[in-house]
């Protein structure tokens, strides 16, 4: 199946709009959790923010591959 | 008093760029002079554009091969983010060459800067793979940390993606029938080709002294290039007659270095060869491949060993489509921010890039140890 005009754009908003859902729920949860820790435990700073980044980075992936497939589809597809 | 001015100057523009941009001539209508300082979206291309309209046969051989991919070998373009990318490696040499020309036991401000730096980032590397190690994994990391840091932040400087040469819509024109010519006998693709570029918006460009610019609240006049099935016959409404003005779309002659996957590809494949040699050098061949082809422990240590396996092909791909994603979205956001608020509605979002520059580097650096650690320590059967 072709798709095309309206119906490309449309489908590329809902790609990157429901693909951004998840991981913006992940990065809240993980950003949240982090703040938590060095509230309870302010010595741990250094290593929580580390890994709290490092975390950010793996949850962030998932809302670039959904952008990934809002791009093939406006471009390639 | 200066920064009174300053902040009062900075909200003059921020209200001119609201109401003269094409978000205030939404609101406002045309006819009562809403979007008076706006011009058309900058052309969003995936690709890096070429810099030059003909390809460098660079290898004459297969010149008679009609395979696309001998094609694409041998007629090279040299491309705006090679261009970055070439000047971001002269940046990094000539900083390198400065801050040791004159070591000191005392440091003075630069080398202090620099040391401050690299001995936040020994203390990180020793934190996760021990003091003894740092040595070997110190010079990569700090590399593709000041590669990609230094390619992001040159990328917002002014100029970048802003200065470059108009492609007119013969130009555009012989792209897309040079398109479809390359990638022959793909009879039944033709017609998605076409569906691609079926309307193609154009800017308006007046002429200036020497330089064409691209005046402000040109976007009423809408100029669009319609291509039917086939490419020859692009139709651009409005004929401009006027020779003073020239109607396409701007090719930068710089464009941030990672808005382009072959750059940040290389940089993955260089970061997973080296995780790769570093396991097969600590652990030797067989213990190190032994993680992914794995017959000792009965077929689950066989599944487990194949998902490991797949798993470092995913790491290349997210390693590559994490930081194009990112920087290649910043831009689109850039772009898309100038056009809805000019003038200052950019202002924040710069910030949000420099810092978005800072710690995808971080991250795509720390990812290589983190990973490289992983395959420098021998698979322990109590891990499952």
């Amino acid at each position: 199946m072709e798709i095309t005009g309206d119906i490309k754009t449309l489908a590329a908003a809902i790609a990157i709009g429901l693909g951004a859902l998840g991981p913006g729920l992940g990065i809240g949860m993980l950003a949240a959790k982090a703040m938590e820790a060095i509230g309870r435990n302010p010595e741990a700073r250094g290593p929580i923010q580390q890994n709290m980044i490092l975390g950010l980075a793996f949850a962030e992936a998932i809302a670039i591959y959904a952008f990934l497939m809002a791009l093939i589809i406006i471009f390639v597809a | 008093m200066n920064v009174k001015i300053l902040l009062i100057s900075i909200l003059l523009l921020t209200l001119l760029g609201v109401f003269g941009g094409k978000l205030g001539s939404s609101v406002i209508p045309e006819s009562w002079g809403g979007g008076f300082f706006s011009s058309p979206m900058g052309h969003i291309a995936i690709k890096a554009e070429p810099v030059h309209a003909e390809p460098i046969k660079s290898l004459s051989l297969g010149t008679n091969s009609s395979s696309k991919l001998v094609k694409d070998i041998t007629n090279t373009y040299i491309t705006n983010t090679m261009i970055a990318t070439w000047l971001a490696i002269i940046v990094l040499i000539v900083f390198a060459w400065l801050v040791n020309k004159n070591k000191n036991p005392i440091p003075n401000r630069l080398q202090g800067f620099v040391e401050i730096v690299m001995e936040f980032f020994i203390t990180l590397i020793g934190g996760i793979v021990g003091a003894t190690q740092v040595k070997k994994f110190f010079p990569l990391i700090m590399t593709i940390f000041l590669f990609i840091v230094i390619a992001n932040w040159m990328g917002i400087l002014p100029g970048y993606g802003t200065i470059g040469w108009i492609e007119t819509p013969e130009i555009i024109k012989s792209h897309l029938s040079h398109g479809e010519s390359s990638s022959d006998g793909h009879s039944e693709l033709d017609d998605n080709h076409d569906s691609k570029y079926d309307r193609e918006q154009l800017a308006k460009f007046v002429k200036s002294g020497p330089v064409y610019i691209q005046p402000l609240g040109s976007v009423k006049e809408k100029i669009s290039l319609t291509c039917g099935l086939d490419p020859i016959h692009c139709e651009s409404t409005n004929e401009l007659t006027n020779p003073n003005v020239q109607a396409g779309r701007l090719s930068p002659y710089l464009r941030s270095a990672n808005t382009d996957v072959n750059t940040t590809l290389a940089i993955a494949i260089v970061a997973m060869v080296m995780i790769h040699w570093w396991g097969l050098r600590t652990l030797g061949p067989l213990t190190h491949l032994g993680k992914f082809i794995n017959f000792k422990e009965g077929p689950a240590g066989f599944v487990v060993g194949l998902i490991e396996a797949i798993s470092e092909v995913a790491r290349l791909i997210s390693f590559t489509f994490r930081l194009f994603g990112n920087i290649f979205a910043g831009e689109v956001l850039l772009i898309v921010v100038a056009f809805l608020i000019p003038l200052t509605g950019i202002l924040v979002f710069l910030f949000l890039e420099v810092f978005v520059g800072v710690v995808q580097a971080f991250i795509f650096s720390i990812l290589t140890l983190v990973f490289a650690a992983t395959a420098t320590t021998a698979h322990s059967a109590d891990e499952h």
